[in-house]
């Protein structure tokens, strides 16, 4: 239900895995696209709940009065969904029509991938919608969608905390204050992300991109902003570490007077708490009103559209006054149809007319790929100021942080010489393949395994087309830049860049070798941890005098049976400030609680528990079978030839655990390196992407700055080249252990 | 070197009572089998010695000190397992090595040490190899070396011959013999064959079902079983045994008839008896018990011949002509009576072949 673009926190982890499968599924296969009567046209958007039931309720009252035409509609992933858009349409494997936001318009416009409409579609038509709704819309001198809704953040406040919602800043303060203590929070919502301070940073008259095309992000109406808010978790208003789901509970158990959120928060809000939605109040110190995103969806024909008239025929029906009313009243959309706004039924609807007056102030995300750096760049000031920085140095680290992400903007190469290499390769691999062929014809091995290779034949294939497909392709893409839905050839430069160091000093965490040094001790630590609790736990249970053994063995394996993002998530709740079980037992203990996420040490422990949580398992069972099998009279030998329970541990158990032991831990050691889920769900990177790990940083260059896909790949493909040079290594010392026994 | 003395020792694992009443005492430099069927305790008597086992009642001494509470390495022993138990990631070396490793002798000692019993053993020049790259007998006298070099009071030996092929297996038990003739040490040896008991033992002790049957030089226990259950154990074949009554005067059982030996000749009529005779005291030749030869096992100059009588089945040992005999062929064999023990129906013996001594025996039997 929320298709809104940068409450990124919400669900979005699960989405993100999806997304990848998804952009893969939808780069290596074509599928072919019916041209019968009726005309079937696609539609993609991103709806959820009530959202798409009102969507799917429009298509079916337009497919009745079309009867030629059939709409395949299909929901995407939001997260994934951009990318596959822009990926998607070039390769004609897009949707006929699309619903998003307006805020990806520019580079679409610029790409060719949305068709402009302002010549196809009548004067009328366009005074029916909210002008607001209009412009936001329109790039180089064209209007490229038809306005559906729009979001905007606003005040959602508890009627029996607040009586009268507050008109400026100052009053906020002071009435969150009232209303702050023993629990209860003024004032909730995730304050480090940056599309929900944008209306205070636009309020205090921040700029976001000055016109020479400079970030604004150190503008003294930003760091203005950035220290109101740092005022605000000063005084206690604000929860700390605050995300959805806590905005969302406090919010709920009557613990937060006020919450900043977009229209989908209703749908959250518990039954028994009566509330009500106001527009932001009035900065006090600028006197400019609080001026948040506006969220445009529109519904856009795709510029490659098989079928581009009967898909503008559905936008317009979609956009026009009955699927407006349906969406206000199924969907509970902020509708854009000026028409609707004067059925009684909206006009009486105080929820709904509360986010169009905020609309009055809201302001268009700006139409430039570079704010999608902005995104990441906010949330570190953000982040920083929260946690104590002064303003002015989290301004300035967001604007550092905000070039330094901004693509590569290698020139493109020549492929040719690096084709001619591919040719000779690849004419070297059929070379040794035919030799090998040649040689299993010559013994007629061909014949006589034919049973076995039309066995291995399936697995083989699938290996192939799951395993090698993918891998050359991302290894290819590693030489590429990506922009705006192109991919140019760059050679090297990626590597060059990453290996280099010309962007980052060293010890930056967005560094390549910092990302390395932290991913290295992230691996030794766990394996350490894993294999010494392991062990420790599979000798005690390997004690023949133990009772109740089966019991405790299926207590210990259960960390390793339950979903690592479920663990890693209950992990992060009780590492956090404020309402983690963890700060909870050290206060029992009179300690001081630690803000487990503001310095890396402690998020890098917080980590590091989480995943000797979810790996200790495997290495007990490991050690516990390899304990199993060896023989009890070398332990009755040792002690006859007098050799007390250390040494027995020591010269028989561990030399003899070794065969077992060694690979296990080979294998965790890669399993560790890459292990993406807990570093991404349980620290984020915090503090400011240090404890990131390589992986993560690849998923961060791929997804949240600008699709910097090429950039990632070779992120992916250096980490492969590290791995593999371990795996000869580790090889080398198996075999060594197994030259043991 | 030390005595081992076990007194009324008892192993129970719950309601399963394994060793029951024990007592048992091995001198000073004595070789002393301990022998029985598969689950009679002999093991565990060794196990307990070694201090693996806990003991459930009793005391075990070694030279003289009660040893019940003591850890297997305080008691001075050395052991050798029937699965060798040589430590795999070691090398021969390392393996002989490891207890005097532990007990931090000087290195220069400690290869002194090993190489004697490298050299007695004859393995030097295996010493660099790992155990699973030497035969059976190798890992055996390896196994055995690992107990030489520490030189311990009392060697344990729990089978540790039966993993070996029979061949080897006669070659080891000679070097085991001459090993304890050359150290002299104190050696208790757990082995369910028989032969081994005989030819290696100074005495043997018999343990059926938890209980010691009979302790003896392995003469005496041939020749004067205490019962029936020893009398069946010790010897190769087995003694013929017939179960029988007193009548007129004289052992009868199936159409067999044999007089009573002097000494028992006061037994009442109808009192059950069980004659056992060895296959070496059973003839043939005219007017015994007719009998059909069901099976010849030949040796070339000496058979078994398991013959069929009305009794039951007999084997006798035969030589020179009358080994060529068919299965098939029918034969009369003869039960002297001066060669026949006699057990009462408890399974004591009641008398015993007299001149035992004078007759001489194809088995050692004594060092």
């Amino acid at each position: 239900m929320n298709a809104l673009g940068f409450s990124r926190a919400r669900n979005a982890n699960r989405k993100r895995f999806l997304m990848a499968l998804a952009l893969l599924l939808s780069v290596t296969s074509l599928a072919p696209v019916a041209n019968a009567s009726p005309v079937t046209i696609r539609l993609w958007h991103s709806y959820r709940g009530g959202e798409q039931q009102a969507l799917d309720e429009s298509v079916k009252r337009f497919e009745a009065a079309h009867p030629d035409i059939r709409v395949e509609s299909l929901a995407n992933p939001y997260e994934s969904f951009a990318s596959k858009l822009s990926t998607a349409i070039p390769n004609d494997n897009g949707p006929d029509l699309f619903i998003f936001a307006d805020d990806r318009l520019g580079g679409w416009a610029k790409t060719g991938i949305v068709a402009p409409l302002d010549g196809k579609v009548g004067a009328a038509k366009w005074a029916s919608f909210l002008p607001q709704t209009v412009k936001p819309l329109s790039f180089d001198g064209h209007i490229w969608g038809l306005p559906l809704a729009f979001k905007t953040l606003a005040l959602f406040y508890n009627t029996a905390l607040v009586k009268a919602p507050p008109k400026t800043t100052d009053e906020l303060v002071r009435l969150a204050q009232s209303r702050t203590g023993s629990g209860s929070f003024g004032l909730a919502y995730t304050a480090d992300n940056f599309f929900n301070h944008a209306p205070w940073y636009l309020g205090f008259g921040g700029v976001l991109f000055y016109p020479d095309g400079r970030v604004g992000l150190s503008s003294p109406g930003a760091i203005q902003s950035f220290a109101f808010v740092q005022d605000l978790s000063r005084r206690g208003i604000l929860p700390k570490e605050p995300d959805d789901a806590t905005v969302t509970r406090l919010f709920n158990q009557g613990h937060a007077a006020m919450v900043i959120d977009g229209p989908w928060f209703a749908a959250e809000i518990d039954r028994s708490i009566h509330y009500a939605v106001a527009p932001l109040p009035v900065v006090s110190a600028t006197g400019k009103p609080a001026s948040p995103f506006l969220n445009d969806e529109a519904v856009y024909v795709s510029a490659k559209a098989l079928h581009p008239r009967e898909a503008l025929l559905l936008a317009e029906y979609l956009a026009g006054t009955e699927s407006a009313l349906i969406r206000a009243a199924v969907g509970r959309q902020v509708v854009a149809s000026k028409a609707a706004w004067t059925d009684p039924r909206l006009q009486h609807d105080l929820f709904l007319n509360a986010f169009r007056q905020q609309a009055e102030t809201a302001v268009p995300i700006p139409k430039r790929s570079e704010m999608l750096d902005v995104w990441e760049a906010g949330k570190l000031a953000l982040k920083m100021v929260l946690r104590g920085s002064t303003p002015k140095a989290a301004a300035l680290a967001a604007e550092h942080r905000f070039y330094a992400i901004n693509p590569l903007s290698a020139p493109a190469k020549s492929p040719l010489p690096y084709l001619f290499l591919l040719f000779g390769l690849a004419l070297g691999i059929l070379a040794l393949v035919i030799r090998w062929l040649a040689g299993v014809a010559r013994r007629g091995e061909g014949k006589r395994f034919r049973l076995g290779w039309s066995w291995a034949a399936p697995a083989m294939i699938a290996t192939f087309i799951l395993i090698f497909v993918p891998f050359a392709i991302g290894l290819g893409l590693s030489f590429f830049r990506h922009h705006e839905g192109h991919f140019i050839f760059i050679g090297w430069a990626n590597f060059g860049d990453i290996l280099g160091q010309h962007r980052f000093r060293l010890t930056e965490p967005l560094s390549f070798y910092y990302s390395l040094v932290v991913t290295v001790a992230w691996t030794v630590v766990n394996l350490a941890i894993h294999v010494t609790l392991g062990l420790g736990l599979a000798l005690l249970l390997n004690k023949p005098t133990l009772k109740l053994k089966a019991v405790y063995r299926v207590l210990l394996i259960i960390p390793w049976a339950v979903p690592n993002y479920i663990t890693a998530l209950l992990w992060k709740g009780m590492f956090h400030e404020q309402f983690g079980a963890i700060n909870a037992m050290l206060k029992l203990l009179g300690l001081h609680p630690v803000a487990w996420f503001s310095s890396f040490g402690t998020a890098f422990f917080a980590d590091v528990c989480t995943n000797a949580w979810l790996g200790f398992p495997f290495m007990m069972v490991v050690c516990l079978g390899a304990l199993q099998s060896i023989p009890r009279d070398l332990y009755e030998a040792a002690e006859v030839d007098g050799a007390g329970a250390w040494a027995q541990f020591r010269h028989v158990t561990l030399p003899l655990l070794q065969p077992a032991l060694i690979p296990a831990v080979l294998l965790g050691m890669v399993w560790t390196f890459n292990a993406f889920n807990v570093i991404y769900l349980v620290s984020g990177g915090a503090p400011d992407n240090r404890t990131d790990i390589l992986i993560a940083e690849a998923y961060r260059w791929a997804f949240q700055r600008q699709e910097q896909f090429g950039y990632a790949a070779a992120y992916a493909a250096l980490i492969f080249v590290i791995l593999l040079g371990w795996s000869v290594v580790s090889q080398r010392i198996a075999r060594r252990a197994e030259a043991v026994r | 070197m030390a005595s081992v003395e076990l007194e009324k020792v008892r192993k129970s694992f719950g309601d399963a009572h394994i060793v029951k009443g024990v007592s048992l005492s091995v001198a000073t430099g004595e070789f002393l089998v301990l022998v029985g069927p598969s689950g009679c305790g002999k093991s565990t008597c060794l196990r307990m010695i070694a201090g693996l086992e806990e003991i459930t009642s009793g005391d075990i001494r070694i030279d003289g000190q009660r040893v019940n509470d003591l850890a297997p390495r305080d008691r001075d022993i050395g052991m050798v397992f029937q699965s060798y138990a040589l430590y795999p990631h070691m090398t021969v070396k390392e393996n002989l090595a490891f207890g005097l490793t532990l007990r931090k002798v000087p290195k220069t000692e400690i290869d002194a040490r090993v190489n004697e019993a490298a050299k007695m053993l004859e393995i030097e020049p295996l010493l660099a190899r790992r155990p699973k790259e030497l035969s059976g007998g190798q890992r055996q006298r390896v196994a055995i070396g690992r107990s030489i070099v520490r030189r311990p009071q009392v060697f344990l030996f729990d089978e540790p011959l039966s993993n070996l092929d029979a061949a080897l297996r006669v070659q080891m038990r000679a070097e085991i013999l001459s090993l304890h003739r050359r150290l002299g040490t104190t050696m208790v040896y757990v082995t369910h064959d028989q032969v081994e008991a005989m030819t290696l033992a100074t005495r043997i002790a018999v343990l059926n079902e938890g209980v010691l049957q009979q302790v003896g030089p392995p003469a005496e226990l041939f020749h004067h079983p205490a019962n029936r259950f020893v009398a069946g154990f010790i010897g190769s074949p087995s003694m013929n045994f017939f179960d029988g009554v007193v009548a007129h005067g004289a052992f009868e059982s199936n159409g067999l008839t044999v007089a009573l030996p002097v000494g028992v000749q006061g037994l009442a009529e109808g009192t059950p008896l069980t004659l056992g005779i060895r296959p070496h005291d059973v003839t043939l030749g005219e007017g015994g018990a007719m009998g059909g030869i069901q099976v010849v096992e030949s040796m070339g100059w000496e058979a078994f011949l398991h013959v069929q009588i009305a009794a039951g089945r007999v084997v006798a040992r035969v030589e020179g002509a009358l080994a060529q005999s068919k299965s098939g062929d029918r034969v009369s064999v003869k039960i002297d009576s001066a060669r026949i023990h006699l057990f009462d129906a408890d399974g004591r013996t009641l008398v015993s072949p007299q001149d035992a001594g004078e007759r001489g025996l194809s088995a050692r039997a004594s060092a």
